[in-house]
C-alpha cells in the first residue's frame, strides 16, 4: 500500500510540470481582473503585491481598464497602471 | 468697408484651412496605418470564418438526428475553434504591446484646467484610443465565439451522457417477431456482404490485377520477416526452458509480460503494415479497408487476451504459473476465458460489419443477444469450477471452490447478463460484458507489472535479472547496495505500471486525454482541504531539495576538510570543530529551504509550537543545556579529540565531541558517554591542552645505613640516563622524608609525552633496583623491634630461660631488668638494630 503511495507520489513529479499562468499585481492598490477559462468568465481579485496562478490550459483576460488580454498558460504577467505587462 | 472685411477673412479661413492639411494629412496617415497590421487582417479573416463555421456547428448540435460518433467529430471541432481563438487572442498581442507603448510616448491626457495640447496629439491620442478599442473588440468577439464553442460542447456532453443512457436501458421487446425480422435482414446483409466484397475482389483483379499482386507478395514478406525476427530476437523472451523445474516468481513473470506483449504487438504490426501496403497500391476501397480494420482489431484483441491468460494460467506447464490454481482449474478456466474473449470478438465483428453494411439495427441486437446470453452462460460456468488448491497444496488434485465473494460475483454477473438480454436490456448486458473482458484485461496487467516490481524488490533478486547482471559487471556494487538497486528498481516498475494502466482504464471508460491530464495536475499542485492547500508535487520538491542541500553539505565539508584544512596547519580538533559546526550550519539551511520550497505556512506551525512550548521547553532543558555546552566546547575547545582527560570519574582519551555528548575511550577500551553540560559545569583536566609535556614521579626507600648523598646522587644518574626523560626542566631528586623502615625519596622526571610516563616510570624503577643492588643499598621491608616483658617468673624458669639464652648467646640488659616492664613489647619501633643470633652482645 505504501508502495503504490510512493509510485503515486512520484508521478506527482512529472504531473507538476504543467504550470500556470502567473499573474502580479505591481500596483499599490487592489486589481479585479475578469478570467474567461473553458467558457465561464469569472472575476479574480489580486491584492496588491500578491500573485496567481491561473489558467493552465489558456484564457481570455479583461483587465480593469478595459484591454482583453488572451493567455496560453505559460506567461508570466505584471499588472501595472491597470495594464497587463507581459514579459 | 464690409467687402474689405469679407476678403480678408475669406484669405484668413483660407489661411486657416491650408494649415490644417498637414494635420488631417497625419491623421489620415494614422487611420490608415493603423489597417495596416498584417496580424489584425489576418485576425479579422480568421474571426469571421470560424463565427459562420460555430453557427454551422451549432445547427448540427441542434438537430436530433446525430448519433454519437458525429457528436464526436463535432465536439472536436468545437474544442478545435476554442484553441483557434485562444491563438487568434494570442496574434493580436503585439499589436496591443505596440499600441500601449506609442501611448506612453504620448503621455497621459492633460489635467484639468490645464492648457490644452497640440491638435496633432490630440488627434494621435484619438486615433491609438481608435485602434485600441479596434483590437479589444477583436479580442473580444473571439472570446465570444470561445464561450459559445465551450457552451455547446458541454451541451453535446449532455447529449452523448443521454445518448450513452438510452442505449443501456433501450428495451427490444424479444419475441418471435424478432427473430423473424432478423432472419430476413440477416439474409439481406448477407447477401450485400457477398456482392461488395465479390465485386471488389472483381474489380481488383480485372484492373488492379498486379498492384493487388505486389501488394499480397510484400504483404507475406512483411509477415515473414516480422515472423522470423520474431522467433530469433523475441523467441528467448517467450519460450518457457523446458529444462527450468523450477523458475522464480520474476522469470514467470517476465516470460508472462513479454509473451503477452510481444506476440500481440507483432501480429498488430503485421496486420498494420497488410494495410499500409494495400493502401499504398490503392487496392482498397473505403468500406474495404473498415472491414479489414475491424478483423485485424478483433484479432488482435483476441491475440492479446489469450497470451495474457495463458500467461498467467500457464494450463500446460505449471511450474510457469503465475496464480495458484489446480491444473484441471486452470485448463477449465483458460478454455472458459478463450470462449468468452472468441465470442466478444466475434461479436464486435458482426457489429462492425453491419454498421459498415448500413444494416438495421435488429441485426445488431440479435447478434448482441446471443453473444450475451452465451457469455453470461460462461460466466456461470466458470463460477462453478473448483480451481483453488487444497490446503496440502496438491495442484494435480481436484481443487477447491473459488472463494465466497468471487462465486457469487460471477453467479451474479452471469445470471444477470442472461436475464437483462432475455428481458430485451441486449445494450446494457452487452457494455457489461465489454467492460468486464477490458477492465479485466488490463487490471490483470496491472496486477502481473505489481507483482514483477514486488519480486524485483526481493533481496538477491535484482542481481538475477538481466539488467542487473549487467549492472553488476560493470560497477560492481556490494551485495547491500545491489539490493537498494533493486529496491528503486521496483518502485520504478510500480509508478510505470500506474502511468500505464489508470490511464488506459479511464481512457477506456470514455475519459479523454486532456480530462486525466487537467485532473493530474489539479491533484498534485492543488488538493484544498478546508481552508488549508496541499500541493503533493512541492512536498516532493521540497523533500528532493533538503536531501540535495544535505548531500552539497556533505560534499563541501569533505572538500574543505581533505583540500582546504588538510593543506593548512591546524591541528585535528580544530578541524574537527570546523567540519561538525558546518554540517550542523548545512542541515539546518536545507531543512529551511526544505520547507520553503514546500510551500508549508510555517505560521499555523508557529500556534501550536507556541503553545506546546512550554512543556517542550521544561523537558528539553537538559538537551538544550547539552546542545549549547556542546557548541562551546566546538568554540572554545578546552580539549580536542584526541585530549587525555579527565573529569570527576572518568579518565580517558576523547574520542569524538557531538552535539550533546562527548565520547571519552578509557584505557580499558570502554567509551564513557559524558553529557556536555557536565564537562562545562565541573572542571576538567586535560593534560594534552597546551602541549603534551607531563611529569613523572618514582618513590624510592632506602635503607638507613645508607648515604643519603649519595643516594641522590645515583638517582640523578639514573635519571638523566634515560632516553625520553627531558634535560630542561631537568629531572629532580629530593630526600622527602624518615620513613617509617625506609629513608623516602622521590625522582622526578619530567617527559616530552606524558603518555610515555607508565614505560618510563618502569625503566627508571628496574635502574634504580639494579644499582642499588649493585651498590648495596638495601630497599628495605617495614620492619619493627618486637619487645618481651618477664613479670613474676618462677625462678626455675628463669634460670632455664638464662641458660637458653647464654646457649644462643643473646644477652641483653633487657633480661636482667626482668621484673621491670620498664620497655614495652610489641610494634614500638627500636632505634637500635636489634640482632638476633649476634655473639657479642
Amino acid at each position: 500500500m505504501i508502495r503504490v503511495l510512493l509510485s503515486l507520489m512520484v508521478l506527482a513529479v512529472s504531473g507538476g510540470g504543467a504550470f500556470a499562468a502567473t499573474f502580479t499585481n505591481k500596483d499599490s492598490e487592489t486589481q479585479v481582473i475578469v478570467v474567461t477559462e473553458d467558457g465561464t468568465p469569472r472575476e479574480v481579485t489580486i491584492d496588491a503585491g500578491q500573485s496567481v496562478d491561473i489558467c493552465p490550459a489558456g484564457c481570455f483576460v479583461t483587465m480593469p481598464l478595459g484591454d482583453r488580454e488572451t493567455f496560453l498558460g505559460s506567461e508570466s504577467v505584471d499588472i501595472l497602471g491597470g495594464v497587463a505587462v507581459i514579459d | 468697408m464690409v467687402f474689405s472685411f469679407a476678403r480678408r477673412l475669406a484669405g484668413f479661413l483660407l489661411l486657416f484651412a491650408l494649415l490644417q492639411l498637414p494635420g488631417l494629412a497625419i491623421a489620415q496617415d494614422a487611420v490608415t496605418a493603423s489597417d495596416q497590421p498584417p496580424a489584425v487582417a489576418a485576425a479579422e479573416t480568421a474571426l469571421a470564418r470560424s463565427e459562420t463555421r460555430l453557427s454551422t456547428l451549432s445547427e448540427a448540435v441542434e438537430d436530433d438526428a446525430v448519433d454519437e460518433a458525429q457528436l464526436v467529430e463535432l465536439k472536436v471541432e468545437l474544442d478545435d475553434l476554442a484553441q483557434q481563438m485562444l491563438e487568434i487572442g494570442v496574434s493580436l498581442r503585439p499589436v496591443l504591446s505596440e499600441i500601449k507603448a506609442r501611448s506612453t510616448v504620448l503621455g497621459d491626457p492633460p489635467a484639468e484646467g490645464a492648457p490644452a495640447e497640440a491638435p496633432e496629439t490630440v488627434a494621435a491620442r484619438e486615433a491609438l484610443a481608435k485602434e485600441r478599442a479596434q483590437i479589444n473588440a477583436l479580442t473580444g468577439r473571439a472570446e465570444a465565439v470561445s464561450i459559445r464553442a465551450n457552451r455547446l460542447g458541454d451541451m453535446i456532453n449532455e447529449r452523448r451522457k443521454a445518448l450513452f443512457a438510452d442505449t443501456l436501458t433501450q428495451r427490444t421487446p424479444i419475441n418471435g417477431a424478432l427473430f423473424d425480422q432478423a432472419a430476413s435482414a440477416l439474409s439481406s446483409e448477407m447477401r450485400s456482404f457477398k456482392s461488395i466484397v465479390g465485386s471488389w475482389v472483381s474489380f481488383v483483379w480485372t484492373f488492379k490485377f498486379e498492384a493487388l499482386m505486389a501488394s499480397v507478395f510484400l504483404s507475406l514478406l512483411t509477415g515473414l520477416f516480422i515472423s522470423m525476427v520474431g522467433s530469433r530476437f523475441i523467441g528467448r523472451f517467450i519460450n518457457r526452458d523446458p529444462a527450468n523445474e523450477a523458475p522464480s516468481y520474476l522469470q514467470r513473470l517476465t516470460v508472462a509480460f513479454w509473451s503477452a506483449i510481444l506476440p500481440t504487438a507483432a501480429v498488430a504490426a503485421a496486420f498494420l503494415a497488410v494495410l499500409a501496403l494495400m493502401s499504398a497500391f490503392s487496392v482498397l476501397r473505403d468500406d474495404i479497408t473498415a472491414l479489414l480494420s475491424a478483423f485485424s482489431a478483433a484479432i488482435i484483441g483476441l491475440v492479446l487476451i489469450a497470451r495474457v491468460a495463458k500467461g498467467i494460467l500457464a494450463p500446460r506447464k505449471p511450474n510457469w504459473r503465475l496464480i495458484r490454481f489446480t491444473n484441471r482449474g486452470a485448463r477449465r478456466i483458460y478454455h472458459l476465458i478463450l470462449a468468452m474473449t472468441l465470442i466478444n470478438a466475434a461479436d464486435f465483428l458482426l457489429g462492425k460489419i453491419s454498421s459498415i453494411l448500413g444494416s438495421p439495427v435488429i441485426v445488431t441486437v440479435v447478434n448482441s443477444l446471443v453473444a450475451t446470453i452465451l457469455i453470461g452462460l460462461i460466466l456461470v460456468g466458470a463460477s462453478r469450477v473448483k480451481p483453488m488448491v487444497g490446503a496440502a497444496g496438491d495442484i494435480t488434485a481436484p481443487g477447491h471452490a473459488w472463494p465466497r465473494w468471487v462465486q457469487v460475483a460471477l453467479t451474479v454477473s452471469g445470471v444477470g447478463m442472461v436475464v437483462l438480454s432475455l428481458g430485451g436490456y441486449v445494450g446494457l448486458s452487452k457494455f457489461i460484458s465489454e467492460q468486464i473482458l477490458l477492465t479485466g484485461t488490463i487490471l490483470a496487467l496491472i496486477y502481473i507489472g505489481f507483482q514483477s516490481g514486488h519480486a524485483v524488490m526481493e533481496p538477491g533478486n535484482f542481481a538475477q535479472t538481466r539488467l542487473g547482471a549487467k549492472i553488476s559487471r560493470r560497477f560492481n556494487p556490494s551485495a547491500v547496495r545491489m539490493d537498494q538497486i533493486g529496491l528503486a528498481a521496483g518502485l520504478v516498475i510500480d509508478v510505470l505500471v500506474l502511468i500505464i494502466g489508470i490511464p488506459l482504464i479511464l481512457l477506456q471508460w470514455g475519459f479523454r486525454i486532456q480530462d486525466i491530464q487537467l485532473l493530474l495536475y489539479r491533484a498534485v499542485t492543488n488538493i484544498q482541504i478546508g481552508g488549508i492547500s496541499i500541493s503533493l508535487s512541492g512536498i516532493l520538491i521540497g523533500l528532493v531539495l533538503f536531501i540535495g542541500l544535505v548531500v552539497v553539505t556533505r560534499l563541501f565539508q569533505r572538500w574543505l576538510d581533505s583540500t582546504v584544512m588538510a593543506r593548512s596547519q591546524m591541528d585535528p580538533g580544530v578541524r574537527n570543530s570546523i567540519r561538525t559546526s558546518i554540517g550542523y550550519l548545512g542541515v539546518v539551511i536545507a531543512a529551511l529551504f526544505g520547507v520553503l520550497a514546500a510551500g508549508i505556512d510555517l505560521s499555523s506551525l508557529a500556534i501550536v509550537a507556541g503553545a506546546l512550548s512550554l512543556g517542550i521547553g521544561f523537558g528539553l532543558q537538559n538537551i538544550v543545556s547539552n546542545f549549547v555546552s556542546g557548541l562551546i566546547l566546538l568554540a572554545e575547545r578546552p580539549f580536542k579529540a584526541g585530549d587525555w582527560v579527565q573529569t570527576g570519574s572518568t579518565e580517558g582519551f576523547v574520542k569524538r565531541i557531538s552535539v550533546r555528548a562527548t565520547e571519552i575511550e578509557t584505557f580499558e577500551k570502554q567509551s564513557i558517554i559524558v553529557p556536555n553540560s557536565e564537562l562545562i559545569n565541573g572542571t576538567v583536566g586535560n593534560w594534552n591542552h597546551r602541549n603534551s609535556l607531563g611529569r613523572a614521579d618514582v618513590m624510592v626507600g632506602a635503607g638507613y645505613d645508607a648515604d643519603p648523598e649519595e643516594v641522590l646522587r645515583i638517582l640523578e644518574e639514573i635519571a638523566l640516563a634515560h632516553p625520553l626523560v627531558l634535560r630542561n626542566p631537568p629531572p629532580v631528586v629530593h630526600f622527602v622524608d624518615f620513613g617509617a623502615s625506609s629513608l623516602d625519596f622521590v625522582v622526578k622526571v619530567f617527559l616530552a609525552d606524558v603518555l610515555s610516563q607508565m614505560a618510563v616510570k618502569n625503566d627508571l624503577r628496574v635502574a634504580i633496583y639494579k644499582r642499588f643492588k649493585a651498590e648495596g643499598i638495601e630497599i628495605p621491608f617495614p620492619k619493627s623491634d618486637v619487645n618481651f616483658t618477664l613479670k613474676n617468673v618462677p625462678d626455675e624458669l628463669l634460670q632455664q630461660l638464662a641458660k637458653s639464652a647464654g646457649a644462643t648467646g643473646a644477652k641483653d640488659s633487657d633480661e636482667q631488668d626482668g621484673p621491670d616492664a620498664a620497655k614495652s613489647s610489641g610494634g614500638q619501633p627500636r632505634r637500635d638494630a636489634p640482632e638476633d643470633g649476634e655473639a657479642d652482645s
